[in-house]
């Protein structure tokens, strides 16, 4: 059986950092770790976080990823130093990973790591994935891992990131660092059961971008002209800008079925652009020709009151059940970017109160990353540009 | 709607369009701006942070690593390196954050400064950058970096603060910005000051310290000087007694009053002693320095004490001599037995003399090292080393191949508990580079802690015993090696009857016998083995145990089979070795005597058939000569008759004779074959009779075949009675002297045949000597030939002296010739009287 203990600490050294969030995390549990599950910001050392993780719980698996901030029960970090952890002890688990996934071999990388965990372990009801945010295939992911363990089997996670500079991001799996790797966890503990969603409140605008050439998740052209120009210049931006300028501003929009947009409280779902090449723009999913993009705006009103819908449909749903741990993805164009600090810690107070247990958050591990996997309408779906809760529960 | 107009339409629309979304991008630069004022606010927040947590701190690392930390923090950078130096003693202290792998003690900071200018503003932020890490080794993989310089000349501090940003993880990080200048500023100056006065804080509290232990000292000092059971005497700068304590008064019977303002030398000393001390007491005293003397002093009561004494001169805090203060101790117990430990130790070295062994002792606290004369002679020293200097003298000595376990053996030996270390190792020595074997044997002095306090060693020249061993080691394996190609097969036991050695030989035909090396040859019937073997093995036990016990070689043989199968024959040889009546060791040696069996075998067989040929034929020779004889005599008969006859007319009577000469002569030659195969094929047959009565005899029947004169004589030195075979010394003198007889000179009227006989203890000696024809020299040694006849004009058969030596021989004696053509002959008989 799955126990979860978790913490997150801003100290500048990294090993000082490990040591605190162990400490913390693990204050009063008796039985080994058996996975170390860390989020940290790009100015630590990745290497050294992971040596020392090791050599402090040797029996344990380290799991890590970069990201632009994390989110604990502690609160809200947004630094070059932020670390959080989740531990967790336990057997029902398996894990699996890639140390070379981009785009064009999202599919078949997935896949991979799908056999090996079935033929780890059975039963499998969950999975939590991690992967590179730069040039992958996200829908190829959900694909893979579909036909491997089923479509019943949620997936929830993000994809790391740097600090919105769209530039490098690290993934640790098997006591390796990697800059375009990936890994899965999945629980096959009977007793867990979890719950997914995610909001964005953003407002598509204008008349859409139609993409008149692409392949995969590569965009070459929209409306008949080369795609990263006309974006920019959509955007307002000049030639010169990169990925980094383009995030906060330049959420792409796809329409949603009814149904779909009916759960979601949007008509639109959300696309990040993490990276170009010269004139083509790569895109978090698969993206054929005749796909219409919209640009947003954000409505702060909006990101509030849809917040506040998801988690009161989430506790609804819970039926009185209090949640053992909570995972958390929300994406690093709403952190500092999106809303002051006071804001943000408000938003995220608000997202996390309601999980309370006699006034003391559940173990909670989240992160500012490029993008996050929440079931839409029953279906696995990426999304950017959003908070995802996955909120898990002992039945 | 004209077309125009619905593309103005479509125009103004498409710029809604861009300014609508161009709006996103304008409120995120206010975003951006309200993030960083935002921002800035936590970098205040984490500067406030560093000064409430500093202020908590007391210890210097903490807070420099607090310090170190925060650079990161508040520059957002990647690392940062801290230096802190105390301009009044020169220390450094460097501290490092994010820099992976690093010898902090590289970085010193004072030389970073030497490639910025900071001449301008000393204390203004510098950013640096690539082209200034290229120029620091240690630092060529940053590519940005915040460098501060601050100093405090009045807390004598300065500090050196850098933040870095490697070129590997550069794009993730800010451009350093005028805000990150001040703030970086500041913070300098709060760790300056932080660390001025936490400087001087330590200063201050080190002097509160040292003043509080002063007091503390003086208070015990006084304790002391009154308490201790040394004898404590101050004095003024004249040498003049002011105070003494209660231990001096105990130990030399004078109170205070009486001696003070005397000079102690007045009242303590009363011989002229040690003149050399008594001088340097002197000087040192008119030098005002310190001074330890030991001296014979008297008590009041005139006792004499051996007191050790040291004398310290005072001065005030202007450099004035003020007081003497003087520490004695009543030494005399330890003296006596100082002495009676030179004593014993000159009679160590004595020892050690005498036995050539080098001795050597070495101090922790003072690395020095002692030797005697005997060390030196061994390391071959041939100048002057000083007592530091011994240890790395005798490392030079040390052959290089055994070096490394030399050392190791100290190593060892020294972070052990051990207090003995034994070990043998070679030198060169160094005034004739000869290799010398060195037996060390190593005894350590520890502490409590177990901590070496002293080495006192001995070192054994064992050259001529190793080489006498390798001689030995070299001899032994030549005998192993010549042992193991002999051809016979060998065990060797030691002197407990274990089995040391089993060569080749051996065990090529009993390989079993390999696993029993080692083992005790008493215990090995008890091992599973087939039962010839274990025959074989109990007969061995046994024929061992003899030996021993007889002390002497001992020889049998037994049978064996092979691992093949194949049956075999050994001599085996038990050898005990002793020395004095200590056995040393067994050889057992074991010859393959196989074929000799065989052919011993093959010669039985052979004789046994010669045997029976033998016998066939003297039975053949027997029966033909018997069968023979009768004929011719009835044909000597029948000529005899025929003479008879008158009327033969003279041919016929001539044939007839020479028929009867034929005859006689070919009876002759029968009768000897005769005698010839009755010696061979008769047993001897030995009594006792009267040999006079025989020779007479044969003269007898001599005497009427001749007409001349012949002189035969007998003589005897002996008696007459004689034990041998009868019947065969008849035949042996018939042929001798009738040959003498036959052969005489016709011419000469004084011929003779004399016999003679004589005894030993073991044998009989028979002569018989003739002046008769002799022998001519060159036939003499064909005489006793078969078949031999000396002249063609006798009647002689060739057979007589033949069957004499065959005699002779049967007989055990001998028989030999001395002869001189013409002049006679000596032939001299010996019979064994066994």
């Amino acid at each position: 059986m799955l126990q979860f203990y978790s913490a997150s600490t801003r100290i500048v050294n990294t090993k000082r950092s490990v040591s605190e969030c162990l400490e913390i995390a693990l204050q009063d549990v008796t039985e080994s770790p058996s996975v170390l599950l860390f989020n940290a910001s790009v100015g630590h050392d990745f290497n050294e976080m992971v040596d020392y993780a090791k050599s402090l719980q040797p029996n344990a698996q380290i799991l890590a990823a970069s990201c632009c901030g994390v989110v604990g029960r502690e609160g809200v970090s947004e630094s070059m130093k932020d670390m959080a952890l989740m531990a967790i002890t336990g057997n029902d688990f398996a894990i699996a990973g890639s140390s070379q996934i981009f785009g064009y071999n999202s599919y078949e990388e997935c896949r991979k790591m799908a056999i090996q965990l079935k033929e780890q372990k059975e039963g499998i009801n969950m999975l939590y994935f991690l992967a590179s945010g730069i040039d992958i295939n996200n829908t190829e992911c959900i694909r893979a891992f579909e036909e491997i363990l089923g479509a019943e089997v949620t997936i929830f996670g993000a994809t790391s990131s740097d600090n919105m500079k769209g530039y490098v991001s690290y993934q640790s799996f098997g006591n390796e660092v990697m800059e375009h790797g990936a890994f899965a966890l999945a629980f096959c503990d009977p007793t867990l059961s979890i719950d997914t969603q995610a909001t964005h409140g953003f407002l598509a605008i204008g008349e859409p971008l139609t993409v008149t050439k692409s392949h995969d998740n590569i965009i070459e052209e929209l409306d008949g002209k080369p795609a990263w120009p006309t974006f920019l210049a959509r955007l307002g931006l000049p030639e010169t800008a990169e990925c980094g300028n383009s995030i906060p501003v330049g959420a792409l929009a796809e329409v949603l079925s009814k149904s779909d947009a009916k759960e979601y409280g949007n008509r639109h779902l959300l696309r990040v652009v993490t990276k170009h090449e010269g004139d083509a723009i790569f895109y978090a999913t698969s993206c054929p020709v005749g796909t219409q993009l919209w640009l947003t705006v954000r409505d702060e009103e909006r990101i509030f009151t849809e917040m506040d819908r998801m988690v009161n449909a989430m506790i609804e749903r819970a039926q009185g059940k209090k949640p053992i741990a909570v995972f958390h993805a929300d994406c690093l164009a709403r952190g500092r970017y999106l809303t002051n600090r006071v804001l943000k810690e408000e938003l995220v107070h608000q997202m996390q109160t309601p999980f309370y247990s006699d006034g003391v958050c559940p173990p909670w591990l989240g992160m500012y990353g490029f993008g996050e996997f929440a079931r839409l309408n029953g279906k696995n779906t990426y999304h950017n540009y959003t908070t995802a809760l996955y909120v898990i529960y002992r039945d | 709607m004209n077309h125009k107009n619905q593309q103005l339409l479509q125009s103004a629309y498409d710029e809604l369009q861009q300014r609508v979304t161009r709006f996103s991008a304008v409120e995120q630069k206010l975003k951006d701006t309200q993030d960083q004022l935002d921002h800035e606010l936590s970098l205040y927040k984490r500067l406030s942070h560093f000064n409430s947590t500093a202020l908590q701190l007391n210890n210097a690392n903490s807070i420099n690593q607090l310090a170190v930390e925060t650079i990161v923090d508040i520059l957002e950078v990647e690392a940062a390196i801290l230096c802190v130096k105390d301009c009044s003693t020169g220390s450094k202290s460097v501290h490092t954050e994010g820099i992976p792998n690093t010898d902090i003690t590289k970085f010193e900071f004072y030389t970073v400064a030497e490639f910025v200018d900071i001449t301008d503003n000393p204390t203004k932020v510098k950013f640096v950058d690539e082209t200034f890490f290229s120029q620091i080794p240690e630092l060529n993989a940053y590519a940005k970096g915040a460098l501060l310089i601050l100093s405090d000349e009045k807390a004598a501090i300065e500090i050196g603060l850098l933040g870095l940003i490697s070129k590997q993880k550069a794009p993730l990080f800010r451009t350093f910005c005028s805000n990150q200048e001040t703030i970086f500023q500041i913070f300098g100056q709060q760790f300056l000051s932080l660390s001025s006065s936490h400087i001087q804080n330590t200063k201050i509290q080190n002097q509160l310290n040292e003043i509080n232990i002063s007091k503390i000292e003086l208070t015990k000092l006084s304790l002391i000087a009154r308490n201790t059971n040394n004898n404590v005497v101050i004095a003024n700068a004249h040498g003049e007694v002011e105070w003494v304590n209660d231990s001096f008064i105990k130990t030399t019977g004078y109170e205070l009053d009486e001696i003070r303002g005397r000079k102690p030398k007045d009242f303590l000393k009363r011989d002229v002693q040690s003149e050399e001390e008594h001088n340097r007491l002197i000087k040192a005293l008119q030098e005002k320095k310190n001074v330890t003397v030991e001296l014979i002093n008297y008590t009041k009561s005139g006792v004499p004490y051996y007191n050790h004494i040291e004398i310290i001169p005072v001065f005030d805090d202007e450099g004035n001599h003020i007081n003497f203060i003087s520490v004695q101790k009543d030494v005399t117990h330890e003296v006596k037995a100082r002495n009676e430990i030179l004593k014993i130790n000159k009679r160590f070295e004595t020892i050690a003399e005498k036995s050539q062994i080098g001795i050597w002792e070495w101090e922790t606290s003072t690395q020095q090292t002692i030797w005697n004369s005997i060390l030196e002679k061994q390391l071959g020293i041939t100048r002057n080393i000083l007592p530091e200097d011994f240890y790395t003298y005798w490392k030079s000595c040390l052959h290089p191949e055994d070096k490394y376990g030399v050392f190791e053996n100290l190593h060892d030996f020294i972070n052990s508990n051990e207090i003995l270390l034994e070990y043998e190792y070679r030198i060169i020595r160094k005034n004739d580079f000869k290799i010398r074997y060195i037996n060390s044997l190593v005894i350590a002095e520890r502490n409590a802690k177990g901590e070496i306090v002293k080495l006192i060693g001995s070192n054994l020249d064992i050259t001529e015993k190793h080489e006498a061993e390798v001689k030995v080691e070299n001899l032994k394996q030549y005998y192993e090696s010549l042992f193991h190609h002999s051809p016979s097969q060998k065990i060797v036991l030691d002197s407990q009857l274990n089995i040391s050695f089993i060569n080749n030989s051996f065990l090529k035909y009993q390989p079993e016998w390999e696993s029993f090396i080692g083992k005790n040859m008493l215990d090995l019937t008890q091992q599973p083995m087939g039962r010839q073997q274990l025959k074989n093995l109990r007969r061995l036990v046994q024929k061992v145990s003899d030996a021993i016990d007889f002390k002497k070689l001992i020889h049998y043989s037994d049978t064996f089979f092979t691992p093949t199968d194949k049956q075999m024959y050994r001599l085996v040889n038990v050898f005990p070795y002793f020395i004095g009546n200590d056995l040393q060791y067994v050889i057992i040696n074991a010859v393959d005597i196989s074929e000799l069996k065989k052919t011993q075998k093959t010669i039985v067989t052979k004789n046994q058939e010669l045997q029976k040929l033998n016998n066939e034929l003297d039975n053949f020779v027997y029966r033909v000569s018997h069968d023979l004889r009768g004929p011719l005599l009835s044909i000597k008969g029948l000529v005899n008759l025929i003479l008879s006859v008158e009327e033969l007319d003279d041919n016929l009577q001539e044939y007839i004779h020479l028929i009867d000469t034929s005859a006689t002569r070919l009876d002759g030659t029968i009768q000897e074959i005769l005698e010839f195969s009755r010696n061979a094929r008769l047993e001897i047959h030995r009594e006792t009779f009267n040999v006079r009565e025989m020779v007479q005899s044969i003269f007898d029947d001599l005497r009427f075949t001749f007409e001349d004169h012949l002189t035969m004589t007998y003589e005897s030195s002996c008696g007459d009675m004689i034990f041998t075979d009868k019947y065969r010394l008849s035949t042996l003198l018939k042929n001798i002297i009738g040959n003498a007889v036959k052969y005489r000179q016709t011419s000469d009227n004084e011929s003779f045949v004399n016999f003679s006989l004589a005894e030993t203890d073991q044998k009989y000696i028979i002569t018989v000597e003739d002046n008769g024809e002799g022998i001519a020299e060159e036939n003499i040694g064909k005489i006793f030939k078969m078949f031999y006849r000396g002249s063609n004009t006798g009647i002689g058969t060739g057979l007589g002296l033949y069957i004499c030596k065959e005699i002779v021989e049967k007989l055990g004696g001998s028989l030999e010739v001395v002869s001189e053509f013409g002049k006679g002959s000596k032939f001299m008989i010996t019979l064994s009287k066994k």
